[in-house]
């Protein structure tokens, strides 16, 4: 028996062009993949849109940056499907093809400390990195990095002479809803001022009630306006999945066709075009200057991965090569490099670097890139603004330079130092309970992105933010159950600070998801006895990354509101 | 390319003026409880129709219009209307005389008549009754806070006990037993809540709200007995995971393991240190292997929480311990003598003297629940929701009752990479070794996304 097992979205093949010298046979019923001949039938989006649709199942085919290689079908009935099992069967064997093909040495990456992130910007990792399981973030755009698209959208309208067409970004999109919305907003506060105006213009007995009843069906603007239609959705569907399009639709295209509350004489939808032209105007004022040029644009953006995820690539998919800046110099600087740290050592990196001391350390860390100098000290800006509003007033007005005394700190603690230890560090570390609740749903195959901007932890996606919303906010919560955290006096000391929250925090969280359709999972982290005796086996013991991780353990809970009125049937 | 997520929620409702307010998005999530009710609709709506009063329009700010003004002196006056309307015991049959019970705090009545008694209350059996043999059968007891329900209701009229209580002669009307002086609604609340702890009980007021809270919604609320003190019980055997049968595990050899034993054969072992890499470069068929590699943080199964030899007694925290068992109104299976199984099961949690559970806390609390897995044909968030044990918070704050169902979700249990596509139906290839059975997948090959 033949076991297949499917690609996971069942797009084209896992094999991309540039292998196709290996002469691997392709599955017989999937369409060859090529990158710039998309199949026909993901022309689902037939609308009359001009750019072409992008096909996200095609795109986003492979959950996780690493090459898998399914041997062929096997068909009893067709005995040259037999050969070609042998075949394939053979040359995996001899030569085997590797999962990390895409990324022989791994994508390069750099480990910068004032961002507290891991920065990506060689587009082909870039690229790779957002397609495949959607990690990081671009750092100029919201999510995807499509910062230097945008740009370029903008010079080629520019050197058009205007008009939409091309590629539109999803902020472009949100910025018009959210104008289309707040006009709407206006409009209906005015058309009920008027109302009360009129109820009070009755009762002073200024105006009939005939004449209000006339007010009422005559002028067209009297009736409340009906939210904005999609028109902006329809037209940028092609850059979105469309079965999420629809689902979202429906309500608003159903409100907008129900009746207003006042009067029979309903305004037609709010013309989308004079909407549109405020942008449309402002576009073309701004991008004239622009026409001139048509340079190639440098791309200032980088991919920003957050140290959980890179954590992630580089340990256990090992698809990231994270160089990081010795002690002795700052970010901009590159000439040295340390040469690639262990998978240990960058966990205690990356685990000192997220714990925050409760006494920063006193004096500037030779790390931080000094934003001013004042009396030849690197200050941060809020320290020299607090230091200039502070300061005495000069005596002589002439004199250019300003003399403050040195009364400032830097604010953010600074980790002690960036070599990394040997000993390992305690546990109860924010980055590892991080990045074990990180792993363990990676590991179950569920996209986890960042999710500060529901108030939670993280969000989870069945395969990614473009095809659907998230389903799940976790939030993570320690957990000591070990006798240690109970028992000792330092395990009591080092849970002080975790004290539990309080309800009116839960209550919160929860309201804030259910108000965006989604469910809260509380995910507690059972966290171990810090290792004994690491301090005194230095080279004795090797400590292995995966045991250390597996200490841990998960229990998550789902939270929903219970209400009492509607759970009696 | 665009987070589905920064899009427009869907706003439900009827129009931009009617309806919730911006601020909900869901109408399940809106309790009506929560908002004031419009009594003018109450007087509108007596006795012809039965229908529930809808809630009022929501004005936000004053207009000073007087439309207004007049609109809000009607709702009030109808709630005046409402509220000062005198209850009364009805005379005759109607009038459930009861007695409080000083010794165990409770309250006895013989026979009482209503709907209402047919859920609430009941009959000791022989040996427990305190007052003996004579007339146990007819005689209903009520717990604490059954007693002040029924009184804030004026079903019951609760006597204290009297001097002259004897069974024999007595010459009043009532065959032997004086009515005693009737006991006011406020020393209700003093003998139950009160002096409760005095006398050895465990009502307090966050208990005593939330059941009377469910019990005006319309559900049957009996006491759990973890939640009340008491003899200790034992962990029931449906508290945990059923053994699974038989002990052979088919598809211990799959085909991918053939294929990649007999590669590692030839192609020489790749030393898998753990220390460099998870998934370290090599040749993988499928992402299920991958995923296989990356799983090894150990979570909770419930499926596999098997009861131990020797039956334990709970730890439970005294502030998170289960309270009430409640059924559903329309519940008929419920009978005082076999009520069956609960639909929820509430553990009624002081918000000002707790906060939110830690895990032993909440991990020792759902031991005492019984197992309830979910179908295991079903769709994943619908099992992931649904939970394997689960219970309902009643977090009392100063008065304000909030519920939280609290659920067991092994998301481990729910591997996402094996169930990608809306139709692969949980097939799996490995059940037998060798080639040459099935014909591999057939037409399914090509489908689309």
């Amino acid at each position: 028996m033949q076991e297949i097992i499917l690609p996971n979205t069942g797009a084209p093949g896992e094999l991309s062009t540039q292998r196709a010298a290996e002469t691997l046979p392709k599955e017989e019923t999937l369409l060859p993949p090529t990158d710039d001949v998309k199949p026909k039938r993901q022309s689902r989006n037939n609308n009359n849109n001009r750019k072409k649709a992008r096909n996200f199942n095609q795109i986003h085919s492979k959950p996780l940056p690493l090459e898998t290689y399914p041997l062929p079908a096997f068909h009893p009935s067709n005995p040259i499907s037999l050969l070609r099992l042998c075949y394939t069967f053979l040359l995996h064997t001899f030569y085997p093809p590797s999962s990390h093909i895409l990324s022989v040495d791994g994508y390069p990456a750099h480990f910068s400390l004032s961002t507290r992130s891991v920065h990506v910007t060689d587009p082909a990792a870039v690229k790779a990195l957002w397609e495949m399981g959607f990690f990081g973030k671009g750092s100029l755009s919201r999510s995807e990095p499509t910062w230097l698209e945008r740009e370029r959208e903008l010079q080629r309208q520019a050197r058009a002479g205007g008009g939409k067409g091309g590629f539109t970004a999803a902020e472009a999109v949100t910025r018009q809803r959210r104008e289309e919305r707040r006009l709407f907003k206006l409009e209906r506060a005015r058309v009920e001022r008027e109302g009360i105006e009129r109820q009070r213009a009755v009762e002073r007995g200024e105006l009939g009630v005939e004449e209000v009843l006339q007010g009422d069906e005559g002028a067209g603007g009297q009736s409340l306006p009906t939210p904005p239609p999609d028109n902006l959705e329809h037209e940028s569907k092609g850059d979105r999945g469309e079965a999420v399009d629809s689902e979202l639709l429906d309500p608003l295209l159903a409100q907008a066709e129900s009746m207003p509350l006042l009067s029979s004489a309903s305004t037609g939808p709010p013309n989308n075009t004079t909407l549109l032209s405020p942008d449309k105007a402002a576009a073309r004022v701004s991008i004239h200057e622009l026409e001139q040029a048509a340079p190639d644009i440098k791309n200032q953006e980088h991919l920003q991965l957050t140290l959980v995820e890179a954590f992630f690539l580089s340990y256990a998919l090992g698809v990231l090569d994270i160089t990081v800046p010795p002690p002795d110099q700052t970010d901009t600087q590159t000439t040295k490099t340390v040469p690639h740290l262990p998978p240990l050592d960058l966990l205690n990196l990356f685990a000192k670097t997220s714990a925050t001391t409760k006494t920063p350390p006193t004096g500037p860390s030779p790390l931080e890139p000094p934003t001013i100098a004042i009396n030849s000290h690197p200050l941060h800006a809020r320290a020299v603004s607090h230091a200039i509003a502070t300061a005495p007033l000069l005596r002589d007005p002439t004199s250019t330079t300003l003399k403050v005394p040195f009364t400032a700190a830097p604010l953010t603690p600074q980790p002690e130092a960036l070599v990394p230890q040997p000993a390992f560090t305690n546990p109860n570390n924010p980055f590892l309970l991080s990045y074990i609740t990180y792993h363990h749903f990676r590991s179950l195959g569920w996209v986890i992105r960042p999710g500060a901007k529901f108030g939670v932890d993280y969000l989870l996606y069945n395969r990614g933010p473009v095809f659907s919303h998230a389903e799940f906010g976790v939030l993570v919560i320690p957990a000591y159950t070990d006798t240690y955290w109970s028992s000792t006096a330092e395990g009591r000391k080092a849970r002080e600070a975790e004290r539990g929250r309080d309800w009116w925090w839960l209550h919160c969280a929860n309201r804030v998801q259910s108000a965006v359709h989604k469910t809260l999972v509380l995910c507690y982290v059972d966290v171990p006895a810090p290792l004994s005796g690491d301090d005194d086996s230095d080279g004795g013991k090797e400590w292995d990354v995966k045991a250390l991780l597996s200490r841990y353990k998960v229990r998550e809970f789902v939270v929903k509101r219970w209400l009492v009125n509607r759970s009696r049937d | 390319m665009a987070d589905v997520d920064e899009e427009e929620m869907p706003r439900p409702g009827p129009g931009p003026g009617l309806g919730p307010g911006p601020g909900l998005a869901d109408e399940n999530e809106i309790d009506l409880e929560e908002e004031v009710q419009d009594f003018r609709f109450l007087q509108s709506a007596k006795g012809s129709d039965a229908k529930i009063p809808k809630r009022g329009e929501k004005d936000f700010e004053p207009h000073a219009t007087d439309l207004q003004s007049s609109t809000l002196a009607a709702s009030r006056e109808a709630m005046h209307t409402a509220l000062s309307f005198q209850r009364v015991h009805p005379p005759g049959r109607g009038h459930n005389l009861a007695q409080y019970h000083p010794e165990t705090n409770m309250v006895f009545a013989y026979n009482p008549k209503g709907p209402l008694f047919a859920r609430i209350g009941r009959t000791l059996p022989r040996g427990v009754d305190p007052l003996g043999e004579e007339g146990r059968g007819g005689r209903m007891w009520f717990l604490p806070e059954e007693a002040i329900y029924l009184v804030e209701r004026g079903s019951l009229d609760v006597r204290w006990p009297s001097f002259a209580v004897n069974g024999d002669g007595g010459g009043s009307d009532d065959g032997g037993r004086e009515e005693g002086l009737p006991m006011s609604l406020q020393a209700c609340y003093v003998m139950f809540i009160g002096e409760e702890a005095e006398r050895g009980g465990q009502l307090t007021f966050e208990k005593y709200h939330v059941y009377s809270g469910l019990k005006r919604a319309g559900y049957t609320v009996l006491r759990a007995e973890e939640g009340w003190g008491g003899t200790e019980r034992w962990l029931a055997e449906e508290c945990y995971a059923p053994l699974p049968p038989g002990a052979w595990q088919p598809g211990l050899f799959t085909w991918e393991r053939f294929t990649r034993f007999f590669h590692s054969a030839f192609a020489g072992s790749t030393s898998w240190r753990s220390e460099e890499s998870l998934v370290p470069p090599g040749l993988y068929h499928n992402y299920s292997e991958i995923y296989r590699r990356l799983a090894i943080i150990p979570f909770h199964d419930p499926t596999t929480t098997f009861a131990p030899r020797q039956p334990q007694t709970p730890n439970t925290d005294p502030g998170f311990r289960l309270t009430y068992n409640v059924w559903k109104p329309g519940n008929t299976n419920f009978k005082k003598s076999d009520p069956g199984t609960p639909d929820f099961r509430i553990a009624v949690i002081n918000a000002r003297e707790t906060t939110v559970p830690s895990l032993e806390q909440i991990s020792s609390l759902l031991e005492t629940i019984p197992y309830d897995p979910p179908k295991p044909d079903g769709q994943v968030y619908q099992k992931l929701k649904h939970g394997y044990k689960s219970v309902i918070l009643a977090v009392v704050d100063q008065g304000v009752i909030s519920y939280l169902r609290i659920s067991d979700a092994a998301f481990g249990r729910e591997r996402l990479f094996e169930r990608t596509g809306a139709m692969r139906g949980g097939k799996r290839g490995g059940g037998r070794g060798g080639r040459g059975g099935r014909g591999g997948r057939g037409g399914r090959g090509g489908r689309g996304g």
